[in-house]
């Protein structure tokens, strides 16, 4: 079977090998001309063949031409078009800098190039944010917050009120890939996800595959959320700060000595705990808690054909009180080298560091005191090659391997004569392997693209591994050394993508994509905690395996102004992991006892409208999702909801410039509730009314939706100050809606007899006020 | 595995974010009926509960239905009596032993009203339990929280799997009156460990009848559950706890020990097990708490 996969590539291969006669290579950076950013996905677009490419993560480009006069022009969203016209009669390095369209004085129409990315890109069920625009949406309590945005796109669903947990198309939370400079991050949120890790001053770029997946990624079934740390400005020194309800940020970056080499440093803290007092509840007085977050960044050009980069992340949550003290964080640190074999064959090395910890204890005296901790970490090694074969083929391949090491927890007694016995959890390593090949092909209207990605996960001692009979119940037990190799998965995971235009302004997509997960997050709450623990495929666990169709209309109107598309996916499933009921994840050495596996399906349409006036931006989004499980012993074995199936979700996102100055946001979103499981029954034991369930997720939540606005002011622009400054006022929850978080079934205590539902919201109408500044 | 400050932690970070609630209307669909089984048997010499009910509506808002004229019997040769509606009780003087198995057996009753009588039957067996050496109390203030007394344990665990619930009594009145404010507890942590003063449960100063004075009597009360009782018994404050999206699994129906031939499935469950009791007489708690301020 992999062999005639093999073999199919290899034909695709040498269809796109085709022969050129004598030619030369244009190549250089595209970056921005402000600051010196580099641009990710910039427009490359050669007039005299009609064919183009665009810029890779680095900002870098490469097109081999025969000789001759071309006209060559460069765009990228948000900035203003360039031209150069080339007499190409040698290798040629052309670094380009373009201007962002808001410093363009004159009024220039940005958007208008004759082809627009949303029709013409072979790639779909993608969305790529900027940053610069999500900053004038409405904030909850004043942080913006990429992930937020995130889940305002079309097939992407928030998991509960506040959450940074999302769920692409009927995916799970832990399905998604969350990447920081290729670091993965293996929790998103601050503050029990009501905040994501992602500070956006220090973000330059954020790309989200929902399908579709490229190549070069692996490791999760559901989804990539790629988010590129920007590099510093090698221009000039510059600052960039805000103050906001419940965090202060500052972000500095400039070059250190002359343009080659330059610098980011960012960093966020909230004072949430400065308002605690305030809050009229007793059970929290005295309490601390608050998060903060480090992101750092340092780039080096040692010549034209080497780049250095040095970037990390560290962020920290605490909570401490009279009697606990709890802390959990991210930190990821990524080295990468840049470097040019030759004018067509780019390569990146990468080298990072991964980890994610948490720790829970007692404080004070306490006989029965007691510390908890756990943490992952990644080593990564990565080796990155684009070859830019011509105009028509750009060849990407590479491949990494990572070394996991998971302690999923330990606890033991503090102080002398503590009657707690240390209590571990067997903690075990993986080897992660990856290698990938892809390349794109034009010919006429249909453009090809085509990748194999090849992933195998090994388990390595030293481990304790439990064997369960057929109750899941252990049976037996098997102790292996460290560095023993006691398990192996592999397995190919084929990428393909072929977009046809219909006219200049319309086409067609459709896509295959096979994805593999080797690690799983013990969750079954639906937004989770910090304390839930990420375990490996093991040789209890088969690793989960998704195939993925999708087929996409894409049709742009008013010169592009206006982008339409409609896409439609099914999305099988396979070793699917749920838990049993009343499932006992944390602390857990038989935690693989506490799994049950099956199948399950999603399939469902997005649709999406994307509005690109001078003034008015903004998009509406709708999406239908069906999606089921069906999970051995489970709901007695039958289908059942999975947990985050919303089947209606509507965003509609608005942004009108006013003034030049002045900027008025609103977001409204509409979903269907997620399903839940209500009692039918009740009956009285020991003088307690408990619950009788019938089916699993049979009902549904109250449907959620709500209102933020925003208003935006920025201060005069003189061209004699640097110094810049906004104001942002928000309101989440403009019309007061009662979102349900939870619905608890409880016993009147006036009245024992009498059972009552009642619901927990979290927010009423939510003000937000931030002062942001650059100098 | 229960960890209390985790409990306090946990509540006290969701307490941040969820002050506001509300009734609303819920229309779930009607269940079918199902027997309930609440009856326990312990080493105590006295008259041995079972209570029989049905399940209702989740709704309906009424007490809970007896089963009557139900024939019950442990171990086929201890009888229960219905001596009110649904409560059927031994004996006077029937104690169960450590290490015997105890088959509760119910019959004639039709719980699904398809004419025809059904049986249900539930095993258990009585784990033994070892005395415990001393109790003390100790006055114990978390700022924002509350006032306590902490129960401390002095006994050796012994070594082995074992799983127990504490309740107090002052002055021979069960102050832990409802199945919440037991404490139940493996020994997953502590086992073979000497428990030199652990606190086992706490008494708040907060409600009037549980304030302690100048010569009353607490009793610690040790029961030797099986494990499946202590499981019964986590996914019954599961389910009855304030439940949110952070912190709780997706609901689900409790085990039971209580299997039927012929009839719907049961619900509820038949505890066995043995119980130690041990006393103490409070000195001085004023000086105790004017020590903690």
């Amino acid at each position: 079977m992999y062999f005639k996969l093999y073999f199919v590539a290899l034909v695709f291969s040498l269809i796109a090998f085709g022969v050129y006669g004598q030619e030369h290579t244009v190549k250089g950076n595209i970056t921005d001309k402000t600051n010196g950013e580099k641009l990710i996905g910039a427009h490359i677009f050669i007039e005299e063949i009609d064919k183009g490419n665009v810029s890779n993560s680095y900002g870098f480009y490469s097109i081999s031409l025969p000789e001759g006069k071309y006209h060559i022009k460069y765009s990228f969203v948000g900035y203003k078009p360039k031209q150069k016209v080339l007499s190409l009669t040698s290798d040629t390095t052309l670094n380009i800098e373009l201007i962002p369209a808001d410093q363009v004085l004159e009024e220039v129409d940005v958007t208008a190039e004759k082809k627009d990315a949303n029709v013409t890109a072979n790639q779909m069920s993608s969305e790529k944010l900027e940053v610069k625009k999500i900053r004038k949406l409405p904030t909850f309590m004043g942080e913006v917050d990429i992930i937020k945005s995130i889940q305002l796109l079309p097939g992407v669903h928030s998991t509960s009120e506040g959450s940074s947990g999302y769920s692409v198309r009927g995916g799970s939370i832990d399905q998604n890939l969350i990447l920081l400079d290729e670091a993965t991050v293996y929790n998103a949120s601050h503050l029990l996800g009501f905040f994501s890790v992602f500070n956006n001053d220090a973000i330059r770029n954020v790309e989200l595959y929902k399908g579709d997946i490229p190549a070069k990624y692996g490791g999760r079934l559901s989804s990539v959320l790629d988010v590129r740390m920007k590099e510093g400005n090698n221009k000039d020194f510059t600052a960039k700060g805000g103050i906001g309800n419940i965090s202060s940020r500052l972000t500095l970056e400039g070059p250190i000595g002359d343009t080659e080499t330059s610098y980011i440093l960012s960093g966020r803290r909230t004072y949430f705990d400065l308002f605690i007092p305030l809050i009229p509840n007793d059970e929290i007085q005295g309490n601390k808690l608050y998060f903060y977050d480090f992101n750092a960044k340092i780039n080096h050009r040692l010549n034209e054909n080497n780049r250095f980069f040095l970037s990390g992340y560290f962020g920290r949550d605490l909570f401490k009180n009279d009697f606990a003290d709890f802390g959990f964080g991210n930190n990821t640190a990524t080295f990468r080298w840049n470097h040019l074999f030759s004018d067509k064959l780019f390569s990146n090395l990468t080298v990072l560091y991964s980890r994610y910890d948490y720790h829970l204890g007692t404080e004070g005296d306490s006989p029965i005191g007691y510390l908890w901790k756990s943490d992952l970490k990644d080593y990564k090694v990565k080796m990155d090659f684009n070859y830019y074969l011509n105009p028509s083929n750009t060849i990407k391949f590479g491949l990494s391997s990572t070394l996991h090491q998971f302690n999923p927890g330990t606890i033991e007694g503090k102080g002398a004569g503590n009657p707690i016995n240390t209590y571990k959890v067997p903690g075990s390593q993986a080897l992660e392997h990856q290698a990938y090949i892809s390349n794109q092909t034009e010919t006429g209207r249909f453009t090809f693209k085509y990748g194999l990605h090849f992933s195998a996960f090994q388990n390595m001692g030293e481990s304790l591994v439990f064997d369960y009979d057929e109750n899941y119940d252990v049976s037996d037990s098997t102790q292996y050394e460290a560095g023993e190799i006691y398990n192996t998965y592999f397995g190919l995971s084929p990428r393909l993508g072929i977009k046809f235009m219909l006219t200049d302004a319309s086409s067609l997509k459709w896509s295959y994509s096979r994805t593999r997960q080797y690690m799983q997050l013990a969750r079954n709450s639906s937004a989770g905690t910090p304390l839930d623990i990420w375990f490996p495929s093991s040789p209890n666990v088969k690793p989960q395996i998704a195939d993925q169709i999708a087929l996409g209309y894409f049709r742009n109107f008013a010169d592009n102004k206006i982008e339409t598309s409609i896409e439609a996916y099914y999305k099988k499933m396979y070793n699917t992991i749920d838990f049993k009921d009343h499932a006992n994840l944390l602390l857990n050495k038989y935690l693989e006892g506490e799994l049950r596996f099956g199948n399950s399906f999603s399939y469902g349409a997005e649709f999406m409208l994307k509005f690109k006036y001078p003034k008015l931006n903004g998009w509406l989004s709708y999406t239908y999702t069906h999606t089921m499980r069906e999970i051995n012993t489970i709901n007695d074995g039958e289908p059942y909801p999975a947990p985050y199936n919303k089947p209606h979700d509507l965003s509609i996102v608005l942004s009108y410039d006013i003034t030049k100055r002045l900027t008025a946001s609103s977001t409204w979103v509409y979903a269907t509730g997620t399903p839940v499981t209500f009692p039918t029954g009740r009956y009285e034991y020991n003088g307690v009314i408990a619950p009788v369930y019938s089916e699993k997720n049979g009902y549904r939540m109250p449907d959620y939706h709500r209102l933020d606005l925003s208003v935006t002011l920025q201060g005069k622009k003189r061209p004699d100050k640097k110094w810049h400054s906004e104001w942002n006022f928000s309101v989440y929850n403009a019309y007061n809606r009662k979102n349900a978080w939870a619905i608890n079934f409880k016993q009147d205590e006036e009245n024992p007899k009498e059972t009552y539902a009642e619901k927990t919201y979290l927010f009423s109408i939510i003000p937000a006020i931030t002062y942001n500044f650059t100098f | 595995m229960k960890l209390k400050y985790i409990i306090i932690l946990l509540v006290s970070i969701s307490a941040i974010f969820s002050n506001c609630t509300e009734r609303i209307d819920i229309n779930p669909d009607d269940s079918y009926t199902r027997l309930v089984v609440d009856g326990k048997f312990t080493t105590d010499t006295t008259r041995h509960t079972i209570k029989l009910s049905k399940t209702a509506d989740y709704f309906s808002n009424k007490p809970a239905p007896p089963v009557k004229n139900a024939q019950v019997t442990i171990n086929d040769s201890i009888e229960l009596h219905e001596d009110s509606a649904g409560y059927y009780r031994t004996g006077p003087n029937v104690f169960g032993i450590p290490g015997q198995t105890y088959t509760l057996k119910i019959q004639n009753v039709d719980i699904n009203n398809d004419g025809n009588s059904e049986t249900y039957t539930a095993r258990s067996t009585m784990q033994s339990i070892s005395k415990a050496d001393s109790i003390d109390i100790a006055y114990q203030k978390f700022p924002g929280i509350g006032q306590f007394w902490e129960i401390l344990l002095y006994a050796k665990e012994p070594k082995g799997e074992d799983f127990y619930i504490f309740k107090t009594y002052k002055n021979d009145t069960l102050l832990t009156d409802s199945l919440g404010e037991w404490q139940v507890q493996d020994d997953e942590f502590f086992d073979g460990s000497y428990m030199d003063g652990i606190p086992v449960q706490t008494l708040q100063e907060d409600k009037t009848d549980e304030i302690v004075r100048e010569k009353d009597t607490i009793t610690l009360e040790i029961n030797g559950i099986t494990e499946k009782y202590h499981h019964f018994f986590h996914e019954m404050m599961a389910e009855i706890r304030q439940s949110n999206p952070l912190f709780s699994g997706s609901p689900a129906n409790m085990t039971t020990n209580i299997k039927t031939t012929g009839g719907t499935n049961a619900v509820g469950f038949f505890a066995v097990y043995s119980v130690s009791r041990i006393s103490m007489v409070a000195k001085n708690p004023q000086e105790k708490r004017e020590a903690a301020d």
